[in-house]
């Protein structure tokens, strides 16, 4: 190994960091008797990964390093930024959560985070092999914590749906890889996209293999028709990881996916124009399939299905050439909208599955009259996941839609489904706000917030709102990643 | 300073009241009126310092908000705005002290309601579309949980088909707004801006978007065949809120279209002018007849907000002096008139637990003071001569008449049967209600007593004195209404 390469580990800080991290809490485990661990071992991997989040924003950007393999920019900060605070939030989760019990709670806490290292190498990798690496790591810890409870079959039974659509989809998409590779040559984004600039790189070997590739990159977003896991694995999966699974997860997988579409696709318009179609479709079946759900965690299992459409129509106008910039800062910015209004709505959900041990719609029935301040922080989160101001979502809405229009008339059809998806969500999301301030009282106990779960409630809450009546500073953020991609 | 203490003092109130401790509910009441009162009085400031003689924007406020997409914070009020301004706080406050015989979940509902106010107050004053947007979504939420918490047996039902409905006009109004801002050069959310780069867009442009904002607001005014919504709405509503429904959020449609079409899409306005002269004369007509065959007295007064938003309508298709003035004035009176319509009728459900029409007979005699009140506001509301609701109305329609067009002459014509419909359906209303004998089962029911007076009584006032000074209202948007006329004077259909 020559000294270049050793030099290049320098950017590699906050990884590094988050990689002994793991083992520390690992060791750890061994050492700390059962009674203390909860509290210890999630209290180190907490303060851990913020110190690494601290760590991530003073990392300088370098742009490729390792080969070419690895790109350190700001857009993989943005996105470790999002992976780190919703692992951060999940663990805090996961020391509320009942289920999980404290002789696993250091495995757990292990697992999570060489997930969440995991997640940092993949919104980074820049390169088709980097990627497949760091796809796998993330999903067999996925995998695994997704079937975490182990006396409960409906955890298995997501574990093993996750796990069997995930193996088919990985052999198809290195499958795709190896026709994209044959056809151009490379396996590095960068000479990808200097090479498919050339006469006739467009070949139907490379088409099929970006397509095929699109199943796995599907599967990670949980795009229709691949999002069949979805439902169980998230209605299965013990909560916290619920919200990794639907934040930190899909963004990364976002992340890979517009960086290899921008450097396949863009200004190739049927291809673009394929990636509109699976966005109506997504967005649509996703919405339609929330209207019958009654299991609250199930319900935000396809309205994130129906979130994946949306920022899929930002991924289509930052390819369609004609918007790029305004197409990327929208799909971070709802990446990380989203990541605040699932997370808030998770902290709920699990204060009232503890007191309840119910997650069903019809169990919420009367909450604001037991608990009118959480109710309302509850519907803060509603709103906002309806895209309504004025609360964060509507910024990131109005971002997508913003850049699918700019992005030409060629897509106005699209933005107008999404429109009116957008008025089918509103329905599901209020009927549990229906259920919250209509509904007969059935249970007149009051939620015992435990302080974790307050405060992330508590900050997400003040951020989703303050994203939209402040929100420069987020959009700032998210626009200045986009000018130093590559 | 002033349009911004406004529109936010309801929502510092409402904030304030959630700290009120549980129980402690007459706080709550005070602190909500107490917040509704200063945003009247301040709304009262405002329009003695306001000038009548300039057309243009006054007390404005501005200043950068989202400087990466050129939105600003920026406020401002006008000819058009001012006397909205007004109408919106006034009848907040009424709304509010009408609202005290509420006694469930008192203090979710007061937030609500304010809420509500800051949301529309933000409407009438924003001049940014981007800032315009927000309040105007934002008084969906509040308004969503009004009906649903509050209202009669069907509240449900009617409070996610109003949220759905306007949810829908609202969106499909974004995707025109956006579009609006690329074709803008340079891009800006800014109303003032936009109107001076209007002789830009072309006219295919400006027709398309003018077709997605139309949407938009024709569901909210509403335009027939949008209003399905509103009967359901509003006799499910709770009084109070009936009042706000009816008296300042329909005017957010009617007002939107004069203060983002006429003045950005000025050569849309006037190619679409005859289509919604038509859909003006459906409303007048085909409101005025269901507003007849009604049973239910809070229905009927639902449909007579259809026939009387027509006028508005028509006075605006018109594009003259007179329509325009008249379409704002009967903005105003509809407001003031129709918002003691549905205090009047809340006062007579609270006592007898029915609106049937057919129920009643002969309340004159037992009621006496409520029915020389209820008789002044249908009176006003039918247009008489000597209370305001006739200038409007009678400005509206001379408006109209004045175009030198035949088509807009005979569908003025046709409108006019709505006037006779309308007088119809109300008189009979009284005879059915008032007069006659007095129907035994009502013996019983007691005078409208001092809160419910307190409410209604300033209505009728200004119904009174705005019949013999029109003046008062109309002086106010003239200058504006003047300098918009200049713009789509120049423009050959």
């Amino acid at each position: 190994m020559n000294t270049a390469l050793l030099k290049d580990f320098i950017y590699l800080v906050p990884e590094i960091f988050v990689l002994c991290l793991g083992i520390l809490i690992l060791g750890f485990d061994l050492f700390i008797p059962e009674r203390f661990r909860r509290r210890y071992i999630i209290n180190l991997s907490v303060w851990g990964l913020l110190l690494s989040l601290v760590l991530l924003v003073y990392a300088p950007a370098k742009g490729l390093i390792l080969g070419n393999m690895v790109s350190i920019d700001a857009y993989g900060v943005f996105f470790k930024g999002i992976i780190i605070l919703s692992t951060v939030f999940a663990l805090t989760m996961a020391r509320y959560y009942a289920p999980i019990k404290d002789e696993v709670i250091g495995e757990f806490s292990a697992l999570v985070v060489f997930a969440a290292l995991g997640m940092m190498f993949m919104v980074s990798s820049s390169d088709l092999l980097m990627i497949f690496l760091s796809v796998e790591f993330v999903s067999i810890a996925f995998f695994v914590l997704t079937g975490y409870i182990k006396n409960d079959p409906k955890s298995a039974e997501g574990a093993l749906k996750y796990f069997l659509i995930g193996a088919f989809s990985a052999g198809i998409f290195v499958y795709g890889m190896s026709l994209v590779i044959t056809s151009t040559g490379t396996t590095n984004l960068k000479a990808m996209t200097e090479i498919l600039r050339g006469p006739g790189a467009y070949s139907p070997l490379f088409i099929c293999g970006f397509l095929l590739m699109l199943v796995g990159f599907g599967y990670k977003i949980a795009m229709v028709p691949f999002h069949s896991w979805a439902p169980e694995a998230y209605e299965g999966a013990p909560t916290p990881v619920t919200a990794l699974l639907s934040t930190a997860s899909k963004a990364a997988g976002f992340a890979v996916l517009l960086r290899v579409a921008l450097a396949a696709v863009t200004g190739k318009g049927d291809l673009v124009m394929a990636l509109a179609v699976l966005s109506a479709l997504t967005m649509t079946a996703g919405n339609l399939m929330a209207l019958q759900q009654n299991n609250v965690k199930r319900l935000l299992a396809y309205s994130g299905i129906a979130h994946s459409g949306y920022i899929l129509m930002g991924v289509v106008a930052a390819c369609s050439g004609t918007a790029p910039a305004l197409g990327i800062t929208s799909v971070l910015l709802y990446a990380f909208v989203y990541m605040l209004m699932n997370i808030g709505i998770f902290a709920v959900i699990i204060a009232f599955f503890n007191k309840t041990g119910s997650d069903d719609m019809q169990s919420y029935s009367g909450f604001s009259k037991s608990n009118p301040y959480l109710a309302l922080v509850l519907v803060v989160f509603l709103v906002s996941l309806a895209g309504i101001p004025p609360t964060a979502g509507f910024i990131g809405k109005f971002y997508v839609f913003s850049a699918i229009i700019q992005a030409g008339q060629k897509f106005l059809w699209l933005a107008i489904i999404g429109i009116m998806n957008s008025v089918i969500a509103l329905y599901y999301y209020f009927r549990i706000a229906y259920f919250v301030y209509f509904g007969e009282q059935k249970d007149e106990r009051k939620v015992e917030l435990s302080t974790g779960l307050a405060v992330i409630a508590g900050v997400t809450a003040v951020l989703v709102l303050l994203a939209c009546i402040y929100p420069d500073p987020f959009i700032s953020a998210a626009a200045g990643s986009v000018l130093n991609l590559w | 300073m002033l349009l911004t203490l406004v529109t936010f003092i309801p929502l510092i109130g409402g904030l304030a009241l959630l700290f009120v401790p549980k129980g402690k509910d007459n706080i709550v009441r005070g602190i909500a009126t107490a917040a509704a009162a200063v945003a009247l009085i301040i709304s009262l400031m405002v329009l003695l310092g306001y000038d009548k003689s300039i057309g243009g924007m006054q007390f404005i406020e501005q200043c950068c908000w989202i400087p990466s997409l050129n939105v600003t914070y920026f406020m401002g009020v006008d000819g058009l705005s001012i006397a909205m301004l007004v109408l919106t706080t006034l009848l907040s406050l009424i709304s509010v002290i009408y609202s005290y015989n509420v006694t469930s979940r008192v203090k979710e509902y007061f937030f609500f309601f304010l809420l509500l106010e800051t949301g529309m107050l933000g409407v009438f004053l924003a001049l940014d579309f981007f800032l315009f947007y927000v309040f105007w979504e934002i008084t969906l939420v509040p308004m969503y949980f009004l009906i649903g918490i509050w209202g009669g047996p069907r509240k449900e039902y009617a409070a996610i088909k109003f949220f759905l409905y306007t949810l829908f006009g609202s969106v499909i109004m974004l995707l025109g707004i956006i579009a609006l801002y690329f074709t803008s050069a340079p891009h800006t959310f800014n109303m003032l801006e936009l109107a001076k780069q209007a002789p830009l867009f072309t006219k295919l442009f400006q027709n398309v978007i003018y077709v997605a904002l139309f949407i938009g607001f024709a569901i909210k005014v509403p335009v027939f065949p949008f209003h399905t919504w509103l009967p359901d709405a509003h006799v499910e509503a709770p009084t109070a809120v009936s009042v706000i429904l009816a008296g300042v959020l329909l005017k957010m449609g009617t007002y939107g279209m004069l203060r983002v079409s006429y003045s950005i899409l000025p050569q849309a306005v006037v190619y679409f002018a005859l289509p919604l002269a038509v859909l003006a004369m459906i409303n007048i007509v085909y409101g005025a007849y269901c507003a007849m065959a009604q049973k239910d007295l809070k229905k009927m007064i639902a449909y007579s907000s259809i026939n009387h938003m027509g006028y508005v309508l028509l006075g605006m298709a018109a594009m003259t002096t007179a329509g325009l003035n008249g379409a704002i004035f009967q903005m105003f009176n509809h407001g003031i008139i129709t918002g003691a319509l549905f205090l009047l009728v809340g006062v007579i459900y609270d006592r007898a637990h029915t609106r049937e029409i057919e129920g009643f007979g002969g309340l004159g005699s037992i009621m006496p003071v409520y029915t020389g009140i209820m008789t002044v506001a249908v009176f006003a509301s039918l247009g008489l001569p000597g209370l305001s609701g006739f200038w409007s109305e009678f400005m509206c329609f001379l408006g109209a008449f004045q175009v030198q067009n035949t088509w807009m002459k005979i569908i003025t014509g046709f409108s006019a049967i709505g006037i006779v419909v309308t007088a119809a359906y109300f008189l009979i209303m009284i005879q059915k209600v008032f007069l006659g004998p007095a129907n035994e089962k009502w013996k019983g029911l007691s005078e409208i007593n001092t809160r419910e007076l307190i409410s209604v009584v300033p209505l009728i006032i200004i119904m009174v004195v705005l019949g013999f000074l029109p003046r008062i209202v109309m002086e106010l948007s003239s200058a504006s209404v003047d300098s918009m006329l200049k713009a789509l004077g120049t423009i050959k259909p």
